[in-house]
This record gives structure tokens, C-alpha cells and sequence, in this order.
């Protein structure tokens, strides 16, 4: 079961349809308000795939660059939220080739000597003991780490279900895969991410 | 139940998703059969591991930035106009008004050239003398701005050029705001150039800023890339201040545009935009290095 973000409910999606046709008659306010309601979970979505709040922030201002440009071909016949999520898994994967091809670039986080590498960004709820805050951090950065190694076509729909809570069926509509396509990759994600995290699995039993 | 059958059902089974009798036949499977046994137990790892990483959100400073950059970038820019601007009818108006700009800045040198010379300029001359005084960063009238002009037509002092330098200051977000508030040369733009001087002067004074950074030991193609991308579709915005500097710590160009105001019926150049970019992310992806966007009407 996810643990998050349920399906985006009907009301929901015909609000999002309501605002784009105002975004597409020229409201500015509009696109804003669209912005207000996927600035996180697209940020998040940033964050699993790139693993830094950097490279995350850039990745999302791309995205969203993207979906201004393209947000008239938006034609209604998907929710407005898959349509996005095709928009940002597009991105992502373009960003993270171009990632690949310049690894030098050194990213802000690198440069913050100061900052917590293990914390997430935004994150408001990690406010526990000292030490188990610390444990848990690791543990955390180390599961960060270990989606890092899935290769990008496993860690998509692995992002997608499991911590965005997207259904199979709406993660076959974004990525344009067969239903069993999407089951079969997020089974072989899991598998991987488990051998990765092998030698530390004493933290999350 | 075979192996392959199980294999599907596992992550339902892990996750609890199945019904009563397919439960029972999975776990009855997995106790005979130590292969999907481990299966079941990596899945089971990966999904608590999962489930302990914390929801991340966006910080509101990143928020606010990111908003203001994707709005100020490239085609976006459109959105920031007023819907009556962005019909495909105005949208051929305003070529249309450019044009006319253009043609009146054209027919005023030449009418200039033939008061000079009554023997009047041959086309050669013409094209030379406009190429001169752009280079000079003349003063071109329209309507409206006799005001600055005396009697005689000449200008009330010299003609403002952009402002280029080089600094380690380090701007914050308000401190970028007080500085263009406070920016002498934004001021006499303002008073001095309007939509149509953009459109004949943008090209010498990008030339003219990228030289002078050159001078300051910095990249001039960069910054030409970089002015060339904000105002691709936008001949009306002046480029008027051009700092290297640092940005939360980060080496930025900072980029100072004189612009016609979005709404009333002034030509002269009143808003000024403020681009804040990153010329290391810019060179790999451009909407990536626009780090701040600040904008004053």
C-alpha cells in the first residue's frame, strides 16, 4: 500500500482543469495557484531522483518552466496531474543524462560546509532525540543513497508508487508502459534496493 | 502454486493487499520454498526502508524564487502579460507598432541627414550614419519625449549608457531590491530612453556591456548568451546594468534591464527587471541558472 498521497480525488482534478483553462486564458494568479498545489510533491519527486535539494530545486524549476511552456497542449484527456508527472519524469530523466555528461559540476550543497548532509530539506518533522534523529537520518540518507544506484527506468515507477502513492495504472498512463510493464519494474526496484541496503538491513527491522 | 504465480502476488502479499485465500495460498507456498521465501524478505526490507524516509517539501525562500523564475523565463514571459496582450491579434499589432517604431527612427535620421546636406544622403550614407549614431548611442525622439528636448531638438545632457562592473558583494534577496531601488542609472533610462530607442540602441549596448565585461577580466559570450535568452521576443527591454557579484554566496551576474511598463500609455522605458544568473548552470541548461528574478514597476 503507499504510504501517501492518495489518487488525486475527481473534485480535485476538475479544479486543476478549471485552472489550467484560466492559465491557458492568460491568469497569472491561475498558474500560481497550480504552482501552490504541486510545488512539493513535484519538489519531492526532485528530491528521489536527484538525492541533493540543489540539484532538486533546479530540477523542479525546470519542470515547471516546462509545464508554463506546455501547458496549452494540455488537452484534458488525462487528469491534469498525470499530465504533469509525465512532464517532470520527462525532465528528470533529461536532467539526470545531462547530470551525467558534466559530473563536475559541483552542487550547492557540496559547497554549504555547514549544512546536515543526511537531513532532507524541509523536512519539519524530524524532531526527535538527538541520537535517534541522528540514526535516523543516516538510515535515511542511506535509503536516499540506494535509490541513487537504481538505474533511472527502476527508480521512476519506484518513486512514483511508492512515495508518491501513484496506482499502477495512473504510473503506466505518466510513463506510457503496459500495466504489467510498471508491476514487473517496481518489483525488480524493490529486489535491487533490498540488495543494496543488504549489509545495513539491521536498521529497518 | 507455482513459483511464477507467487512471484506476481508477493508485493501484494508484502504489502498486504490480498485477499484471505490468496494470502493463505502464498504463505502456504513460502514455507516450502526457500527461494521465494528470500524474495518475500527483500521486499519486505525495501518496503520498510522506504516507509522510513520522511516526506521532504520545498522551503518557502525556494518557493517563492523558483515561482518568480519560472514566470520570468523565456516563452513563459507571456504569462506575465495581460490576456488582452496575448491574443494572436495584439500580438500582430504590436509587430506592427515595432515596424512603425522602426521606420520612424529611420525617417527621422534621414530627415536629419537631409536638413545637414541639401544635396540629400545616398543610401549608403544613410545606413552609415545610423550604424554612427547607434554606436553613439544617440537620442531618438517619439512622441512624447519633446519634453527632453530643447527648442532646438537637442538633448538636455548626455545620452545614459549601462552601468558594468565587477564586486564581491554578496546580495540577499532585499539587499538586491534596495540597490535597484536606489540605482542612479535606472532613474535616467527611465527618464531618458523609451520603447523605441530599445529597439534601436539594444543591440550596441549589448556590445557595449559585454565589452566592458570582457575588460573586467570576466566571459563576455556568456553574458551575451545569457542577455540574448532573457530578451529573445522582447526587443524592448534596454540593458542598462550588468554586475558580477555574489548571491547568497553563489557568483552570479546580475543583469538590469530598462523596460516600457506592462499597463498605461508612457513609452518610457519606467520598469526595470532585475535576472539574477548563475553562468555555470546557465551554460548547461539556461532556465537552471536563472537563480532570481525581481522585477520593479
Amino acid at each position: 500500500m503507499p504510504p501517501m498521497n492518495e489518487a488525486i480525488e475527481v473534485s480535485s482534478q476538475e479544479e486543476d482543469g478549471l485552472l489550467v483553462k484560466r492559465v491557458t486564458a492568460g491568469d497569472q494568479g491561475a498558474f500560481e495557484e497550480l504552482y501552490s498545489r504541486y510545488r512539493h510533491k513535484v519538489f519531492s519527486l526532485s528530491y528521489r531522483m536527484t538525492g541533493n535539494t540543489s540539484d532538486a530545486e533546479d530540477l523542479c524549476q525546470e519542470i515547471f518552466v516546462q509545464v508554463l511552456r506546455k501547458i496549452g497542449s494540455f488537452e484534458g484527456r488525462s487528469s491534469f496531474s498525470t499530465w504533469l508527472y509525465r512532464v517532470a519524469t520527462n525532465r528528470s530523466r533529461d536532467f539526470l543524462r545531462k547530470k551525467k555528461r558534466t559530473p563536475n559540476l559541483v552542487s550547492h550543497d557540496d559547497q554549504m560546509v555547514d549544512s546536515d548532509p543526511v537531513d532532507p530539506p524541509g523536512d519539519r518533522e524530524n524532531t526527535g532525540e538527538p541520537e535517534t534523529r541522528a540514526l535516523s537520518s543516516e538510515a535515511q540518507a542511506m535509503v536516499q543513497d540506494a535509490l541513487l544506484e537504481l538505474p533511472v527506468n527502476l527508480r521512476t515507477p519506484l518513486v512514483l508508487h511508492e512515495l508518491e502513492g501513484f496506482q499502477y495504472q495512473e504510473i503506466a498512463r505518466m510513463l506510457h508502459l503496459p500495466v504489467g510493464t510498471v508491476k514487473s519494474r517496481i518489483f525488480r526496484a524493490r529486489i535491487k534496493l533490498a540488495e543494496i541496503l543488504e549489509p545495513h538491513k539491521e536498521h529497518w527491522r | 502454486m507455482s513459483c511464477g504465480k507467487v512471484k506476481k502476488l508477493l508485493v501484494g502479499y508484502v504489502d498486504g493487499d490480498l485477499d484471505q485465500k490468496r494470502e493463505d495460498e502464498v504463505r502456504e507456498h513460502l514455507g516450502g520454498c526457500a527461494r521465494c521465501r528470500v524474495l518475500a524478505e527483500k521486499l519486505e526490507t525495501s518496503s520498510a526502508a522506504l516507509s522510513s524516509l520522511r516526506p521532504v517539501e520545498l522551503s518557502d525562500a525556494a518557493s517563492v524564487r523558483i515561482l518568480g523564475a519560472v514566470e520570468a523565463s523565456g516563452a513563459p514571459r507571456k504569462a506575465l502579460l495581460p490576456g488582452w496582450l496575448r491574443s494572436p491579434a495584439a500580438l500582430a499589432a504590436g509587430a506592427c507598432v515595432a515596424l512603425i517604431l522602426l521606420s520612424v527612427v529611420v525617417v527621422g535620421v534621414l530627415v536629419v541627414d537631409f536638413g545637414k546636406d541639401a544635396e540629400g544622403p545616398t543610401p549608403a550614407v544613410t545606413e552609415e550614419k545610423v550604424a554612427t549614431e547607434e554606436s553613439d548611442l544617440a537620442y531618438m525622439p517619439t512622441e512624447g519625449e519633446q519634453s527632453l528636448r530643447d527648442d532646438t531638438g537637442n538633448l538636455h545632457g548626455p545620452a545614459p549608457t549601462p552601468v558594468v562592473k565587477a564586486t564581491s558583494t554578496d546580495y540577499t534577496e532585499e539587499s538586491l531590491r534596495e540597490m535597484f531601488e536606489n540605482l542612479e542609472v535606472k532613474e535616467t533610462f527611465g527618464q531618458r530612453y523609451t520603447m523605441g530607442n530599445a529597439i534601436g540602441l539594444g543591440p550596441s549596448f549589448v556590445d557595449k556591456v559585454t565589452s566592458e565585461f570582457e575588460g573586467l577580466g570576466q566571459d563576455p559570450a556568456v553574458l551575451e548568451s545569457m542577455i540574448s535568452y532573457v530578451t529573445v521576443g522582447e526587443p524592448t527591454l534596454l540593458t542598462c546594468y550588468v554586475e558580477k557579484a555574489l548571491f547568497h554566496g553563489i557568483d552570479v551576474t546580475i543583469i538590469g534591464f530598462c523596460a516600457p511598463p506592462r499597463s498605461g500609455t508612457t513609452t518610457l522605458l519606467t520598469r526595470t527587471e532585475a535576472w539574477v544568473m548563475d553562468p555555470v548552470k546557465f551554460v548547461t541548461s539556461p532556465s537552471a541558472g536563472i537563480v532570481h528574478f525581481l522585477e520593479m514597476k
